[in-house]
C-alpha cells in the first residue's frame, strides 16, 4: 500500500493510496504518523466522520459537454446532439480550481464526453495537477487510435446494460455493439475498463448474465446504478424503476454477484438504501468499507457543463439555463472565476441544504442504523416522487414500511407518470 | 429530528476510520466496492486494523527508492479486486485469529 497524497480533515486526514487504490479516512494520531498536521482543523475534539462537509470534495463529476447523438430515452442530463460544450480553456480552469480545493479525483462525463477530441488533453492536465482522471462513455466514436490516447485515464467506464434487447430496453437505442467494440478497443490499448449498468425492472432479472458477459469482455469492474428520475429519466421512471420484489432481492443478488465473479462489483450512492434494507450486511461493515450513500455536498461535487456547481450530477435547477446563456459563444472569457468553485463548496445554498438535511434527518432515517453511511437516501428520487427533496427516500424498504400503516390517510405524492403502483 | 450519529466517533484517534476502495469512474454518482462486504469471516474492524498496519508499512517504504517510479499504477497492473481482496483476506485472518480490535 503506497501513500500518494494526504489531506487534513477535522477528524484527521484522508489518505489516497495505490496498490490497492483507495481513499482511507484516518484519525488524527495516525494522520500525524503519516506526516499530516491539521493545524486549526484539529482544535477541539474530533467529530469523527460525522462532519457536515469535508474541507473540499474528494471526488468531482465534471460535465465537459451537453452534446450526445445517442438520444437515450432515460438520459439524466437531457443531452442532445447540439448541446452546449464549454471551450478547453474553461474546463482547464475548472480543473485548476478543483485541484486548488484539494480534490483527489475527477470523473469526466456529459453528454458524451469521449466525443471531445481534446478530452485526453484535459485528462493529462488533471494528471499534472495531481487529480486522478476517469471518464464514462457510451463508446460512441471510439477507435483504436482514440483508445490509445485514453491511456491517460486511470479507468474508463463504458455504459452497458445487458445483451442487445436489454440494452435497447433501458436506453432506447441499439448501443450494445458500440459499447462492446469500445470495451475491446480500450482493452487492447491497455486501458482498465469498467462497465456502468443501470438497473431497471426489465434489466434486473438478467443482471447475473450481464455480469458474466461483461466479465468475459474483460471488464475489471461492474458499476451498478439506480435509475434516477432526472432529465429524460423522469418521463417513464415509474414504469422502468425496480419493483418492490426486485428491491427486496437486491442484497442477495449483490452477494451472489460478488462471490461468483472476478470483476469488482460497485453500487452507486442511491443503491445503499436497498442494500441496507436487505439484511445481508451490517452498519459497521458498510461504514468501515467506505460504502457510501448520499455524499452530495459532503465529499462529492458536480460541475455542470456551464461551470456551475451542483451537489450531484442529477440535481436540476433553474440556474442552469442562465449559465448556458452566459457562456454561449464566449470562448475567450470563461465565466468561471478561479475562486468560484472553491467558494461554491463553502457557501453554495443548495450544497448547504443537502448538508443541513443530512444533519437533521427525519424518521425513519433518524433511527436507522445505517444513517451514518446512507445519509437519508437519494434526494433526487425523493424530490421527483414527493413534494420536496427534503424527505426520506420513498423507495427505501425501511421508509416504505414506516409509511405503510397510514398510507391511505396520507396525501398522495405528486406523480410524475402513473403506472398504477403506489409511490410510497 | 436527529443528526447523523457516526459509529466511528467511538474509534480511537490512531485508528483507520474507513476505507473506500477503488476508483469511482462513474461520472454521475459515487460508486463503492461491495465485494468485501460478502467475504466470509471478514469483520470491519479487523480490516481497518490491517489497513493501518499497511499504511505504516507504506510510510516506511516511502523512505526507500521506488523501482517503479514513473510508471502509472495502471501500467504496473494493479488490480482493484485482487488488491482490495488481499486486504480483506488479511483482515479475515486477523478476525479468525482473534486479532480484531475490540
Amino acid at each position: 500500500m503506497k501513500v500518494l497524497r494526504a489531506r487534513p480533515e477535522r477528524f484527521g486526514a484522508i489518505v489516497a493510496t495505490e496498490a490497492p487504490p483507495a481513499l482511507v479516512s484516518v484519525g488524527r494520531a495516525l494522520a500525524r504518523t503519516l506526516g499530516v498536521e491539521g493545524g486549526a482543523l484539529w482544535d477541539g475534539p474530533s467529530p469523527g466522520l460525522a462532519v457536515e462537509a469535508l474541507t473540499g470534495p474528494t471526488e468531482v463529476h465534471v460535465a465537459v459537454t451537453e452534446r450526445c447523438p445517442a438520444g437515450c430515452t432515460s438520459c439524466y442530463a437531457d443531452a442532445t446532439p447540439t448541446g452546449f460544450e464549454p471551450p478547453f480553456a474553461e474546463v482547464r480552469a475548472r480543473l485548476d480550481a478543483l485541484a486548488a480545493v484539494g480534490a483527489f479525483s475527477v470523473a469526466f462525463g456529459g453528454g458524451e464526453a469521449a466525443l471531445r477530441d481534446d478530452l485526453p488533453e484535459l485528462a493529462a492536465h488533471a494528471r499534472a495537477l495531481g487529480l486522478v482522471p476517469t471518464v464514462t462513455t457510451s463508446g460512441l466514436g471510439m477507435t483504436a487510435a482514440r483508445a490509445a490516447r485514453f491511456r491517460v485515464f486511470a479507468q474508463v467506464n463504458v455504459s452497458h446494460d445487458g445483451a442487445a434487447e436489454i440494452y435497447r430496453g433501458v436506453r432506447g437505442y441499439d448501443g450494445a455493439p458500440i459499447a462492446e467494440r469500445a470495451i475491446a478497443l480500450l482493452r487492447e490499448a491497455g486501458v482498465p475498463v469498467g462497465a456502468n449498468t443501470v438497473l431497471t425492472r426489465a434489466s434486473f432479472p438478467h443482471l447475473e448474465a450481464t455480469a458474466a458477459h461483461l466479465e468475459s469482455l474483460g471488464c475489471v469492474e461492474l458499476q451498478l446504478l439506480r435509475l434516477k428520475p432526472s432529465g429524460r429519466g423522469r418521463l417513464d421512471y415509474l414504469a422502468k424503476r425496480l419493483d418492490a420484489g426486485q428491491i427486496a432481492a437486491f442484497g442477495a443478488t449483490l452477494a451472489r454477484l460478488s462471490t461468483t465473479h472476478r470483476l469488482a462489483v460497485r453500487i452507486d450512492c442511491a443503491l445503499l438504501p436497498f442494500l441496507a434494507g436487505s439484511g445481508t450486511t451490517t452498519p459497521a461493515d458498510v461504514l468501515a468499507y467506505g460504502v457510501m450513500g448520499c455524499e452530495a455536498g459532503r465529499s462529492l461535487l458536480a460541475v455542470r457543463a456551464d461551470g456551475r456547481a451542483a451537489p450531484c450530477s442529477f440535481w436540476e435547477s433553474d440556474a442552469r439555463a442562465v449559465g448556458r446563456e452566459a457562456n454561449a459563444g464566449d470562448a475567450a472569457a470563461p465565466t468561471t472565476p478561479d475562486d468560484a468553485l472553491p467558494r461554491a463548496w463553502r457557501e453554495d445554498a443548495t450544497l448547504g441544504a443537502f448538508r443541513g438535511y443530512q444533519q437533521s434527518l427525519p424518521e425513519p432515517c433518524a433511527s436507522c442504523e445505517f444513517r451514518a453511511s446512507c445519509r437519508g437516501g437519494c434526494r433526487i428520487v425523493a424530490g421527483a416522487l414527493g413534494a420536496s427533496p427534503w424527505a426520506p427516500d420513498p423507495e427505501c424498504p425501511r421508509v416504505r414500511a414506516h409509511a405503510r400503516p397510514d398510507l391511505d390517510a396520507r396525501p398522495r405524492p405528486r406523480p410524475i407518470h402513473s403506472d398504477g403502483e403506489p409511490t410510497t | 429530528m436527529r443528526g447523523v450519529n457516526d459509529p466511528s466517533e467511538t474509534r480511537a484517534d490512531d485508528d483507520v476510520l474507513s476505507v473506500h476502495f477503488g476508483r469511482s469512474a462513474n461520472c454521475s454518482s459515487i460508486g463503492s466496492v461491495v465485494d468485501v462486504l460478502f467475504v466470509s469471516g471478514v469483520v470491519g474492524t479487523a480490516m481497518l486494523a490491517s489497513v493501518a498496519v499497511l499504511l505504516g508499512g507504506a510510510r516506511e517504504a516511502d523512505a526507500d527508492a521506488d523501482p517503479d517510479a514513473g510508471a502509472t499504477p495502471e501500467a504496473r497492473g494493479d488490480a482493484h479486486r485482487a488488491t482490495s481482496g488481499d486486504v480483506a483476506n488479511d483482515a479475515a485472518a486477523r478476525g479468525r485469529d482473534g486479532d480484531a480490535p475490540p
